[in-house]
């Protein structure tokens, strides 16, 4: 409290141009020594430094970055894009199991492998595009059957025929769909029995 | 005796340091979501923080007996090594392989054992800066002394009892309470820091910069453990505890510096005596010669006078003819 009346007191003496001496307060040093000049006007011996401009600077710096970490836009981004990468795994790997219990079997063209993100294992984009090396599952898109889906893509992913998103089986009926663009250390991976 | 000040320059350097340290502190926090390596260094940091805070309150009860001036060290050294205990009884409680030594599972009561020694150290620095007010006004070091101890003791112990008795009793399941207590452990920092930079130690001995240093850190630690910011709760939880250890290190830094200054003072005051000593020796030597050369001189005028007595007697004796 006293600390906090000094700091209130030292504030208005400085609103006042009066020196907040008897105090025992000042910001950083002790208060500028002032001498008279020829001219009879006040001028200050120690005037403020460079030194002091970084130090006021780098504080104001510190607290915007506390301010910064408080908001975090950029986990704040990340965390919705993860969000939207688990939706669509989610709806891949649905509409996958639908037309696996319509058909019966798992398309031969989902690789069979432990590892989810392998070479090979990413999913075409449906459309005008190269899928070769990619796991087509253009099949999913075909509009004469009720599962009609348009393939999402990763947020992130730069691939121009991929969409970012993996997929395996491990040959036993368990089908892995896994996003690896998942940012901020996120693993995003779904599994599902579909028989 | 009027301290002597620091140069302007020198302290202005410190500051800066202490700004751009915490500032490349905050600027791992903004990445170290992204950053794959780190996992949890929780149990690691907290086991490697305990030991260090032993040896911190080593060095400053050797720091305070070495030279009985400052009677901060004395609270610091006390404090720290209960601060030390009180660590390493945080990861005995939480580490698993002690769940027969307790009656519940380890990290059941994890977040309010994760502020047992954080509170305590949070009182421990707000006294400091009681404690360096008060010797300021002149109160005797021997009575001075003595208080500090039994103010310590007793806080560790009714601390320790008080928090250990709502633990075991399950009084205090809900995390509500470590947010209190936790805010309540920044505020006593806070205070600490706006009293020790008004204080204005800092202009006239490095300590009192470190001393503020460690308190920014630890402010920034338990603004990460609250939890306030934005963050991954297992990034902040690890950064909250790098912060704590980094000032532990900071603390120790000013007591290794403070022994090497107090080290430095022996040495310049051993110097200055030896010049001292030889400037005396000269002077002794000076005064000899000149005792001599006065002594001879006089010798010479007693002689001179007996030779030319005669003569002068005689033309006395001539002059009276």
């Amino acid at each position: 409290m006293l600390v906090l009346l000094k700091i209130l007191l030292y504030y208005i003496f400085m609103q006042d141009n009066k020196a907040a001496e008897g105090l025992g307060i000042d910001l950083l040093y002790e208060p500028h020594q002032t001498n008279t000049g020829s001219n009879g006007k006040k001028v200050s011996s120690e005037g403020f430094s460079f030194l002091d401009f970084f130090v006021i600077i780098s504080a104001f710096f510190v607290i915007a970055f506390l301010g910064y970490l408080v908001l975090n836009p950029d986990k704040q981004g990340a965390d919705e894009r993860n969000v939207h990468r688990s939706a669509d795994i989610s709806s891949i790997l649905t509409s996958l199991s639908n037309h696996i219990n319509s058909t019966g079997e798992i398309p031969d063209n989902i690789p069979v492998n432990k590892e989810c993100v392998a070479v090979g294992n990413e999913i075409c984009k449906i459309g005008p595009y190269n899928c070769k090396g990619l796991v087509d599952l253009s099949f999913l898109a075909d509009p004469a059957k009720e599962n009609v889906l348009s393939l999402p893509s990763d947020p992130v992913s730069k691939s121009v025929n991929g969409t970012g998103y993996y997929i395996s089986q491990d040959g036993q009926g368990n089908v892995t769909v896994c996003a690896p663009y998942a940012e901020r250390n996120v693993q995003i991976s779904f599994t599902k029995y579909v028989f | 005796m009027e301290k002597e000040k620091l140069d302007r320059t020198h302290v202005g350097l410190q500051f800066l340091m202490m700004m751009l340290s915490l500032l490349a502190f905050l600027i791992l926090a903004c990445f170290v979501g992204e950053i794959v390596w780190i996992t949890d260094f929780q149990y690691f940091v907290v086991l490697i923080s305990g030991v260090f805070a032993i040896f911190i309150g080593l060095i400053a009860l050797l720091r305070y007996y070495t030279q009985k001036a400052n009677l901060i060290f004395l609270l610091l050294g006390i404090g720290f090594l209960a601060v030390g205990l009180l660590d390493i009884v945080q990861l005995v409680i939480d580490v698993g392989g002690f769940e027969t030594l307790f009656v519940y599972r380890p990290g059941e009561v994890y977040p309010f054992s994760a502020i047992l020694s954080r509170g305590f150290l949070s009182l421990i620095l707000f006294l400091s800066w009681l404690s360096a007010e008060r010797i300021e006004n002149g109160e005797s070091l021997i009575e001075a002394e003595r208080r500090v101890v039994l103010l310590v003791v007793t806080l560790f112990i009714s601390f320790s009892g008080v928090v250990s008795y709502f633990i075991l009793s399950n009084v205090i399941s809900e995390s509500l309470w470590v947010v209190m207590v936790g805010t309540a452990t920044l505020m006593l920092l806070l205070l600490s820091f706006v009293g020790h930079m008004f204080r204005k130690g800092w202009k006239y001995d490095n300590f009192a910069f470190w001393l503020i240093f460690a308190i920014s850190f630890l402010i920034l630690s338990q603004i990460f453990f609250l939890p306030f910011l934005n963050i991954e709760y297992y990034s902040m939880v690890n950064l909250s505890i790098w912060a704590k250890f980094f000032s532990y290190l900071a603390l120790l830094t000013g007591f290794l510096n403070s022994i090497y200054e107090m080290y430095q003072r022996e040495l310049l005051t051993q110097r200055e005596l030896e010049r001292k000593n030889r400037l005396l020796d000269e002077t002794k030597k000076k005064v000899e010669e000149a005792y001599l050369v006065v002594r001879k001189e006089k010798w010479d005028l007693v002689r001179g006078k007996k030779k030319s007595t005669p003569v002068k007697k005689k033309s006395g004796k001539g002059s009276k003819k």
